[in-house]
C-alpha cells in the first residue's frame, strides 16, 4: 500500500507511532492527539474523496474513535498508517452502506437544488453539463453505483491502489474487488454516456 | 478544479481528473476538540465496566448458540426420569410435569 500512501504526505514529528500507541494502551488517552494530529490529513483525504463533504467530518471522527477502540488489535508488523487508512476506507464503506440502506438520496455532494439541476441535464448534451464541476457529474454518477461497487471502482480505478491494496483495505478478496471494479467501470461508464449522448470515448 | 466543459469526452482519464478535483477537507481545531471529547468519553468507559459487559455478552451468546440443544437434553432427562428412572427421580419428574410451580418450594426439594 506504500506508494499511495505516500503520497498523502504523512507529517512525522514528535514522538514515535509505537511509543504514542504504548501510551494510549497504558490509559493516558490524551497520547491520542498525538495520533490524531499527525494522521488527520491522511484520514480527511481518503474521507473527502469517498464520502459527501458534509459527512466527511463525521466519518473521520468515526474512523479515529473506531482506531482509538480497536488500538489493542494493532499490530506494528505494518505501518500505523495503513492500519489507520484501511479503518478510514471502511468507515466510509459502512458509510455508504447506512445510506443506501436507509434509502436516502446517495448524492448528498450536491444540494438538492443542483441534483434537480443536473438530473435535468443529463441527456440534454454536454453544454448543458458545463455548468457543473466535473467532480460534481462524477459523484452523481457514482450515486448509480452500489455501496460496494462504488468503493471498489473508486479505490482501484479513481486512485490507482492495486487490486490487491484495496483488497486489503476493504478486507474482501481480490477476485471481489477486480469483478466489482470491472462491473462498476461498465456501468458508470454507461451512466456517463446515457447522460452526454455527445460524450464517451 | 476542472468544469466539465473543459474535457472534449467523458474518458477515464477525465474521470481520474475529476475525481482528483474534488476540493480538499480542512478538519478545523474545534473538529479535534471534539473528536478528543469524544476519545475521552470513551476511556472513561473502559476498563471493568467493558470487562463486564464484554463476559455478560459472551456469556448471553454462548446461552443463546446452545439453547436449542440444551433445551432438548433437558426434555430427554425429564422423559427419562419420568418413564425409565427408578423411584425418587421418577416422583420428581412427575412434580415436575404435572406441579411445576410447586417445585419453587423448599421442602419438595429437601423430602424429594
Amino acid at each position: 500500500m506504500g506508494a499511495a500512501l505516500a503520497e498523502k504526505q504523512i507529517p512525522n514529528q514528535g514522538p514515535a507511532d509505537e511509543e504514542a500507541i504504548a501510551r494510549v494502551l497504558a490509559g493516558e488517552g490524551q497520547a491520542f492527539e498525538v495520533l490524531v494530529e499527525r494522521y488527520k490529513p491522511l484520514v480527511a483525504g481518503i474521507v473527502a474523496a469517498k464520502v459527501p463533504r458534509q459527512e466527511a467530518p463525521e466519518v473521520a471522527q468515526e474512523a479515529f474513535i473506531r482506531a482509538f477502540e480497536s488500538l489493542a488489535n494493532y499490530r506494528p508488523i505494518k505501518p500505523f498508517a495503513n492500519w489507520l487508512a484501511a479503518i478510514a476506507v471502511r468507515a466510509c464503506y459502512d458509510f455508504w452502506r447506512e445510506r443506501y440502506r436507509n434509502r436516502e438520496a446517495p448524492l448528498a455532494s450536491l444540494s438538492e437544488p443542483q441534483r434537480v439541476r443536473l438530473e435535468g441535464a443529463a441527456g440534454r448534451g454536454e453544454a448543458d453539463l458545463a455548468r457543473f464541476e466535473a467532480w460534481e457529474l462524477l459523484d452523481w454518477a457514482l450515486g448509480h453505483l452500489s455501496a460496494a461497487d462504488r468503493l471498489a471502482l473508486t479505490l482501484v480505478h479513481l486512485e490507482g491502489y492495486s487490486v490487491a491494496e484495496a483488497a486489503e483495505f476493504l478486507g474482501w478478496s481480490g477476485a471481489n474487488v477486480k469483478v466489482r471494479t470491472l462491473r462498476a467501470r461498465r456501468k458508470l461508464r454507461r451512466i456517463i454516456s446515457r447522460a452526454v449522448p455527445a460524450g464517451g470515448d | 478544479m476542472k468544469a466539465a466543459k473543459a474535457r472534449p469526452g467523458f474518458t477515464d482519464q477525465w474521470l481520474v481528473e475529476a475525481h482528483q478535483g474534488r476540493p480538499e477537507l480542512e478538519l478545523s481545531p474545534q473538529w479535534q476538540r471534539d473528536l478528543m471529547r469524544e476519545v475521552m468519553r470513551r476511556q472513561a468507559g473502559t476498563g471493568f465496566k467493558s470487562a463486564v459487559n464484554g463476559y455478560t455478552a459472551a456469556f448471553t451468546g454462548l446461552l443463546f448458540r446452545f439453547a436449542g440443544a440444551g433445551a432438548l437434553v433437558a426434555l430427554g432427562l425429564l422423559l427419562y426420569a419420568r418413564f425409565f428412572a427408578p423411584d425418587l427421580d421418577a416422583q420428581a419428574a412427575g412434580l415436575m410435569i404435572e406441579q411445576p410451580v410447586g417445585l419453587a418450594f423448599l421442602e419438595n426439594w429437601l423430602w424429594s
